[in-house]
């Protein structure tokens, strides 16, 4: 890691200490830098495509968060670029370098429950960022639908190893943050496979605060031989009981939805893809897909009707 | 007349039979009055007559006749309901018939009708509303504490029926036509009434995939998923069918989470338990069930107190058009509007 980059300059500036690397507020000056193969894209989703874009052009490999952008034609700019250029660009469906869902997806493709037939992921936990945050708003962020919804569409194509053909979404706007908004902080979606197999995501930001320390997600998997039952909370080894703060269950990482690990071993992926210039795992067909069965939802949940998939975002 | 309510069984087709002959038996206001039976399971009923030393009746108009018989529970196949609680209020008999009940909305107001005109009471035995995780639940939520309830999610898993232990014949739960659907009408049925009663609300759209898709080789669902709202804008998603592996530790797997502005309640289980483990496997099992006793008590005493029961035949009816609408839009692809009646 050479230089870290925030229009923040405590931001960039507390990077450059720690790390004893170079800081900028203003990211072309980054991109200008020959000696930078790769950037790391943590910025609000809006800004996705322009900087995925600009960096590819400057001749830089982009890792860029998720979901790939806003919608499918700023998504299916990136994927031209990154074709034109003949560099990497992967996004970090991060979920799939977490050992959680590494065992459970393996314990499924080698046939341990049969096939599987009904999958239910929650996601859920009470966001701490004011109305004003780019994370709530659908114009920047997408709301819980796009944001945490990519995480779960990707997880279904994952474990399924299918595309679905349909998504039925409803939602609520809880929190006084999603009302101003206008963006929805609990949905469920309901994505219908070819052979009739479902895929149900529940994404929540409305959940009580440190709900998400201990109890952030769900998975379960039935199987047409068996069955995968997983939650952060039974799968957590200790509850600790203080006379003060009463009974908790300790997390064991800064995030429980996405361990340090999993960070570390999704870019440790990608920089051996340059290394070795082999195809990262996730592919853009990939992210294109799951961030497509997003805006499909998010389309759903608006008319309250069912969307066939593929999604053509320009018929509506 | 006695002090007790006597109650009589009309048949042993439905699994539940012999745990409501129990209940009523074991009830300090009832009296088993006797046991009908000509279908399915009529040796079980006559053996089940024999060990309570209760009558036994070839068909259930001879235990209809019984001068002091007050009321029944019904245990039929739910295609029979109609049939046979035409005949039980013709008779003004109280009725506790269990789920679901009726295969169709034409019967089931066929079946409120004669009950009403009969003026005898009517009740369906949703577990749910007498298991204590969930009663907790629904006195939290009434008390105001806890903000507006926002959202359900509910797991209701069972094994295949014909895999129950013990010695009745289940082979009609896998036939729609008699059971009026196949694991998701069966197990589902009483979460969705839950919904209904958590949810305080009538629903207004369902949306529902369900299918063949676990045992592939039946002619009956096994598994399917539902969306409903309610008027009131509560969200609930509901997976429910014959889903439980053998190797599950318990029969059922019942779960609810439920979401308030407040609060969140996650219920892993209906019922308390302890956990037993021999050499082969290991098995959660039950140390009480008091929803079985809840529900014959509460008919037992709407019955004494002239009441309404806790879940009347409009409950009944309702939760049944939620579940046909949930089948009518796997079969369109289409969110189906329910009206109210």
């Amino acid at each position: 890691m050479v230089a870290a980059c925030d229009i923040v300059p405590e931001h960039s500036n507390a990077l450059a200490v720690e790390y004893e690397i170079d800081e900028y507020t203003d990211y072309r000056r980054l991109l200008e830098r020959d000696d930078i193969d790769m950037v790391d894209l943590c910025v609000p989703t809006y800004l996705h495509a322009s900087l995925a874009v600009e960096a590819l052009e400057w001749g830089k490999h982009v890792l860029c968060e998720k979901p790939i952008a806003r919608n499918l034609t700023e998504a299916d700019a990136m994927i031209k670029t990154a074709r034109k250029t003949g560099l990497k660009l992967m996004v970090g469906h991060v979920r799939r370098f977490d050992h959680r869902y590494v065992e459970i997806n393996k314990a499924i493709t080698s046939g341990e429950i049969g096939a599987p037939v009904y999958i239910r992921r929650a996601e859920r936990q009470w966001l701490p960022f004011p109305a004003s945050g780019w994370h709530w708003r659908p114009e920047m962020g997408g709301g819980v639908i796009l944001d945490i919804g990519v995480h779960i569409a990707d997880l279904f194509r994952w474990l399924y190893s299918q595309n679905p053909v349909s998504v039925y979404a409803v939602g609520r706007k809880v929190r006084q943050a999603a009302r101003e908004a206008d963006s929805f902080d609990h949905v469920f979606i309901t994505y219908t496979f070819p052979n009739g197999a479902v895929g149900l995501a529940e994404a929540s930001w409305a959940h009580p605060p440190d709900f998400g320390a201990g109890l952030y997600a769900s998975l379960d998997v039935v199987g047409t031989l068996g069955k995968i039952q997983f939650s952060d909370q039974e799968s957590n080894p200790m509850l600790v009981f203080d006379q003060d703060t009463g009974a908790a269950y300790p997390r064991y990482f800064q995030f429980m939805s996405t361990t340090e690990y999993a960070f570390e071993e999704e870019i440790r992926h990608f920089v051996d893809c340059l290394l070795e210039d082999s195809e990262p795992t996730i592919s853009l067909a990939d992210a294109r897909a799951a961030l497509e069965m997003v805006v499909a939802a998010q389309q759903s949940a608006r008319i309250g009707q069912p969307i066939p998939i593929p999604f053509d975002e320009a018929n509506f | 007349m006695s002090s007790k309510v006597n109650i009589g069984v009309i048949s042993y087709a439905h699994l539940h039979a012999p745990r409501y002959t129990a209940a009523i038996v074991s009830h300090p206001e009832a009296r088993l009055a006797g046991i009908a039976d000509s279908g399915v399971n009529a040796e079980v009923a006559r053996a089940e007559a024999q060990r309570y030393n209760v009558p036994y009746f070839q068909n259930f108009e001879q235990l209809l006749e019984q001068t002091q018989l007050e009321a029944v529970y019904v245990g039929t196949e739910p295609i029979r309901h109609r049939e046979v609680i035409a005949d039980v209020a013709a008779r003004r008999k109280h009725i506790l018939c269990d789920k679901p009940i009726a295969t169709t909305l034409d019967d089931a107001d066929a079946i409120l009708k004669s009950a009403r005109d009969a003026g005898v009471k009517l009740m369906v035995p949703f577990n749910p509303r007498f298991q204590l995780p969930l009663i907790t639940v629904k006195e939290a939520l009434d008390s105001g504490d806890h903000g507006e309830l926002i959202a359900i999610y509910a797991v209701k898993y069972g094994r295949l029926p014909v895999n129950a232990p013990g010695p009745q014949n289940a082979g009609w739960f896998l036939e729609p036509e008699q059971a009026g659907g196949g694991g998701f009408m069966d197990i589902g049925i009483h979460a969705i009434d839950a919904l209904r009663w958590l949810a305080n609300a009538e629903a207004s759209k369902v949306y529902g995939q369900i299918g063949s898709m676990i045992h592939t080789t039946l002619n009956c669902d096994d598994l399917g998923t539902m969306t409903v709202e309610f008027e009131n804008g509560v969200l609930a998603v509901l997976s429910a069918g014959w889903a439980n592996p053998g190797g599950h530790p318990t029969w059922l797997d019942v779960r609810f989470e439920i979401l308030t502005t407040k609060t969140v309640f996650l219920i892993k289980s209906p019922y308390h338990y302890f956990t037993i483990q021999n050499q082969q496997r290991t098995e959660r099992r039950y140390w009480w069930r008091r929803d079985i006793h809840g529900l014959v008590d509460d008919f037992v005493q709407a019955i004494l107190q002239n009441r309404e029961p806790a879940i009347t035949g409009e409950d009944a009816r309702a939760a049944l058009s939620i579940a046909l609408a949930a089948y009518e839009s796997a079969r369109t692809g289409q969110v189906v509007e329910i009206v109210s009646s």
